[in-house]
């Protein structure tokens, strides 16, 4: 499989840090781009087909019914 | 063997009958807990802070109760000790971290609050992962717990206090947390029962927070109906915090002593799951599964959603709540987190509200998609991790740049279950070559903690796996 260009190259990540003013250490940008950006750019994949109408809830299906028992 | 040791090995739920029946003083079981840790504590490093005096006398107002005839507790005088993230109201809760060393806390946990009403001893104050960010166990801070199989390796994180406390025999049982597997992987590695609840069935009142939407409180035990009794006491709705469900608490202890399994149904997802399984794990994991056959178990094979995506979806959620909470601490004291931690909560300052909001919206149909491919099984059955416990050197990866891998690695079969906010139960598979302990996890639906229990108790009965104890 084709690796997934990074969702976060490392000048965003840079200007994220100065807004939140945090500190970012050499080399840090990169890491953080090589593995939370990957793991963004593949969940993109299903974010974007997401319905327009889905409201963010914290589990909408935790209340779906039990199986039933055989017992 | 001595009186004491013997003490130490039984149940829990067996030393609060045996309690309650005056068949053993509280204050032995406390004596016999304090010489297990006198022996073990060097060994593991398991507790930040005993509290021995307190404990002993404790015990010794549970025996003077049990003369004059009151009324017991379901936990009276059965000793405890707890992941240092609960708070207990003008004590020191350090979260694992040098940050909190000093911090004193101005509530008490209803967790800490619900084991006390049932008349449970505290025994101290447990090791822990820098803020419960970390699987391996390791502590940069306070120095890294150990695992009583084999001191060294790691325990797992990031209950791993909890977790070598449980398997040495120091105390009956420990509260854990689990945002991405910080009870399951532990009790895994030591050999124990370790329960992650579905997300808002135990609450998370004054606790260490790590990551909202993912966090639960459960309990570590070396036996299943031991596991049951406590969630038993710690679950319900809790006025203190709104997202406990109200949800009925089933009757879990008599589930794990049930045994009536025949005819329930298990579902096997090999694609993800096992993947990179080790041999001597995977032997385990399938001679477990014709135990479960002989007891009437049906086992299918399924095939999982995209666990990937759900992973990713996990880590993206948990980096942005994590970089939240602690972004005060990263702007104004960022060097008194230990490399890895910090590199870890820092990621979350990189991603979006946009990507955290459609994290939260997938969440639903990433459930449903899970529970479909059930296929109608009461219960999923799967491999903790991919491996027995590795080295505390060989995980020591620190702020190093293969850190993220590393971690990712031991998560990748556990993080995603906190995603989809199901029930996972660790159990005691058996041991492979070295005398090291291995177990599987059964997923179950929202809220089937009970059924878990069920297949869990009647698994252990028939193997008795918590009968072997660390030398």
């Amino acid at each position: 499989m084709k690796p997934l260009k990074s969702a976060l190259p490392p000048p965003l990540i840079e200007s994220m840090f100065a807004e939140c003013g945090v500190t970012l250490r050499p080399g840090r940008a990169e890491t953080i781009s090589a593995v939370l950006g990957a793991a963004v750019a593949r969940f993109r994949q299903v974010a974007h087909k997401l319905p327009f109408e889905r409201e963010p809830g914290l589990f909408p299906d935790m209340d779906m019914p039990k199986k039933k028992r055989s017992r | 063997m001595s009186q004491k040791k013997d003490l130490a090995l039984m149940g829990l739920a067996e030393a609060a009958q045996a309690v309650a029946r005056g068949r053993v003083s509280a204050q032995a079981l406390t004596e016999a807990c304090l010489a297990q840790i006198e022996e073990w504590q060097p060994r593991v490093n398991a507790f930040l802070k005993l509290e021995a005096a307190a404990a002993l006398k404790a015990a010794k107002a549970v025996d003077r109760a049990r003369k004059r005839g009151a009324k017991l507790g379901r936990l009276a005088g059965v000793p405890l000790a707890h992941k240092d993230m609960y708070y207990r109201a003008g004590k020191e809760t350090s979260c694992g971290s040098a940050i909190r060393r000093h911090w004193k806390a101005t509530e008490t946990s209803t967790a800490l609050e619900r084991l006390d009403a049932e008349g449970a001893l505290d025994l101290g104050r447990l090791n822990m992962a820098e803020f419960a960010f970390g699987p391996t166990g390791h502590n940069y801070h306070y120095g890294h717990a150990r695992n009583p199989w084999n001191t060294d390796r790691i325990t797992g994180g990031s209950s791993s206090g909890s977790a070598a406390a449980v398997a040495a025999r120091m105390a009956f049982g420990a509260l854990g947390s689990d945002t991405g597997g910080s009870i399951r992987l532990p009790a895994h590695y030591c050999g124990l029962v370790g329960m992650k609840p579905t997300w808002g069935r135990v609450s998370r009142a004054a606790c260490m927070p790590l990551s909202y939407s993912l966090d639960t409180v459960g309990p570590l035990t070396r036996r299943v109906e031991d596991n049951a009794l406590l969630l038993e006491i710690l679950a319900g709705a809790d006025p203190r915090d709104p997202t406990a469900s109200s949800r009925p608490v089933d009757r879990y202890l008599a589930a794990a002593r049930s045994g009536a399994v025949r005819g329930m149904k298990l579902a096997v997802p090999r694609a993800y799951f096992w993947d990179k399984l080790n041999k001597a794990s995977a032997e385990s994991l399938e001679a477990t599964l014709k135990t479960f056959a002989k007891l009437g178990v049906k086992i299918i094979e399924i095939t999982p959603p995209d666990m990937e995506m759900i992973t990713s979806a996990a880590m993206v959620m948990m980096s942005a709540e994590a970089a939240a909470l602690h972004a005060p601490w990263l702007r104004t004291r960022p060097h008194l987190y230990s490399d890895q931690v910090r590199a870890r909560l820092e990621n979350g300052l990189a991603l979006s509200a946009l990507d955290y909001i459609d994290a939260q919206r997938w969440r639903g149909e990433a459930v449903a998609a899970f529970v479909k491919a059930m296929n109608g099984a009461d219960a999923i059955f799967a491999p903790v991790a991919d491996k027995p416990a590795p080295t505390i050197a060989e995980t020591d990866v620190a702020g190093k740049p293969e850190a993220g891998k590393v971690i990712a690695t031991l998560t990748r079969l556990t993080r995603p279950i906190n995603y989809l906010g199901l029930p996972g139960l660790t159990v005691p598979a058996g041991f492979v070559r070295g005398g090291m302990p291995v177990g599987f996890q059964l997923i179950g639906r929202p809220f089937d903690e009970a059924l878990l229990y069920r297949l869990g108790g009647a698994y252990e009965a028939k193997t008795r796996h918590y009968e072997r104890v660390p030398v």
